[in-house]
């Protein structure tokens, strides 16, 4: 059996003309892109059109990519900023306003039960309140579980900067649960690191 | 470990904690066939051709080879034409040298009209100079005198302001009120 072939190899061949080596990248991380950008806060019905961008705007800027790091750190630079581009784009849409998008995109999956479900959902409502800059860190690190070197690559942010950012975010979401969802906090663990 | 460390590591524990519902959310799509459609939709199409890939290069050189040929013909029957006297070439070639000769005086012309500026444009500047430089002793003593009378001005007014303030009537300050400039009873206490 022929070995996969890997990232490099394949950016390397689309950028040398054969254009249906980009399906296999496609393929390969659609399922990482799609969860990141529900992640970030983007509602289901649309990750679609989120992951379509962010692998158009790759393929388009394939020749940037430098080998030396991740595909997938790349990739989920890409798709940070298309989701908050698109949220930024839904802040003008004023049908969006009338039904909050964490609540109303969700679409049962199997490996998810109702309590999950709804413990999610008010967490992204919870992490909605968050500024970008103190969000996105946030759920890179304990979300998408990347160490703090990938979020500062995938940010494009000194490590410092992030880890800063990090703790902030921190606080400041231990604050918005602690006022408006204190039903979410673990239990024990708000006296603890109170 | 200090106590900000200590902080910062149950901070990190409690968000790892508290986060994890989120963790067990997945998505699952498939944009392979969107994405490549797109691609394909934006890249410049090729033009198909009508002949096998084989025959590209012949079919190069023999477009090379009839361009070439083109030329030689069209080059031979003009020195035929104009040898064997043709009337069509000789009227061509008269209209040719009147263009030539039109052109040709048309430049001189312009170059006439040129010269003709430049020499004036010269002659001008010439006869400021000569103009500045005869009247450069009369601008001279004329700055002097307005110099002069400057510096008389100055002295005669410092002169008047100090004998003014000598003979001035005392000005009482409580007759001043908030906001106004003007004493209200005329300054004189």
């Amino acid at each position: 059996m022929a070995a996969e072939p890997t990232d490099l190899e394949l950016v390397q061949e689309v950028l040398a003309g054969r254009i249906e080596q980009f399906e296999i990248l496609v393929r390969r991380y659609q399922r990482l892109v799609a969860t990141a950008a529900l992640r970030m806060g983007v509602p289901r019905q649309e990750i679609e059109d989120v992951a379509n961008e962010v692998f158009y705007k790759v393929f388009r800027s394939l020749h940037r990519y430098e080998p030396s790091h991740a595909l997938s750190t790349w990739l989920y630079r890409i798709t940070v900023n298309a989701a908050l581009d698109h949220k930024r784009s839904r802040r003008h849409d004023a049908k969006s306003d009338e039904l909050s998008p964490s609540l109303a995109d969700e679409r049962p999956t199997q490996d998810e039960t109702a309590d999950t479900r709804e413990r999610a959902a008010l967490l992204r409502e919870a992490l909605e309140r968050l500024p970008d800059h103190y969000r996105t860190p946030l759920v890179l690190t304990h979300v998408e579980g990347l160490p703090i070197e990938e979020v500062a690559r995938a940010l494009d942010l000194p490590e410092g900067t992030v880890k800063s950012r990090l703790f902030r975010a921190r606080a400041q979401l231990k604050e918005i649960l602690r006022r408006h969802y204190p039903g979410l906090v673990p239990p024990g663990l708000l006296e603890a690191s109170s | 470990m200090t106590r900000r460390g200590t902080d910062e590591n149950d901070l990190a524990l409690w968000a790892e904690s508290t986060l994890a519902p989120l963790r067990r959310q997945k998505a699952e799509v498939d944009v392979t066939s969107l994405v490549m459609r797109r691609i394909a939709a934006t890249r410049p199409q090729p033009v198909a051709s009508i002949l096998p890939v084989r025959w590209h290069r012949p079919a190069w050189a023999m477009t090379l080879l009839l361009g070439c040929a083109t030329v030689v013909l069209l080059t031979a029957t003009a020195v035929v034409m104009v040898t064997n006297g043709d009337e069509g070439a000789r009227a061509a070639m008269t209209l040719a040298a009147t263009a030539g000769t039109l052109m040709v005086r048309g430049l001189a012309a312009a170059g006439g009209v040129m010269k003709a500026l430049l020499e004036a444009a010269f002659a001008v500047g010439r006869g400021g100079w000569t103009v500045v430089d005869v009247a450069s002793p009369i601008v001279r003593a004329a700055g002097m005198l307005a110099a002069f009378c400057g510096a008389l001005s100055i002295g005669l007014s410092a002169i008047v302001v100090s004998r003014a303030q000598r003979h001035a009537p005392v000005v009482g300050r409580g007759s001043w009120t908030r906001g106004s400039w003007l004493p209200l009873d005329g300054g004189i206490s």
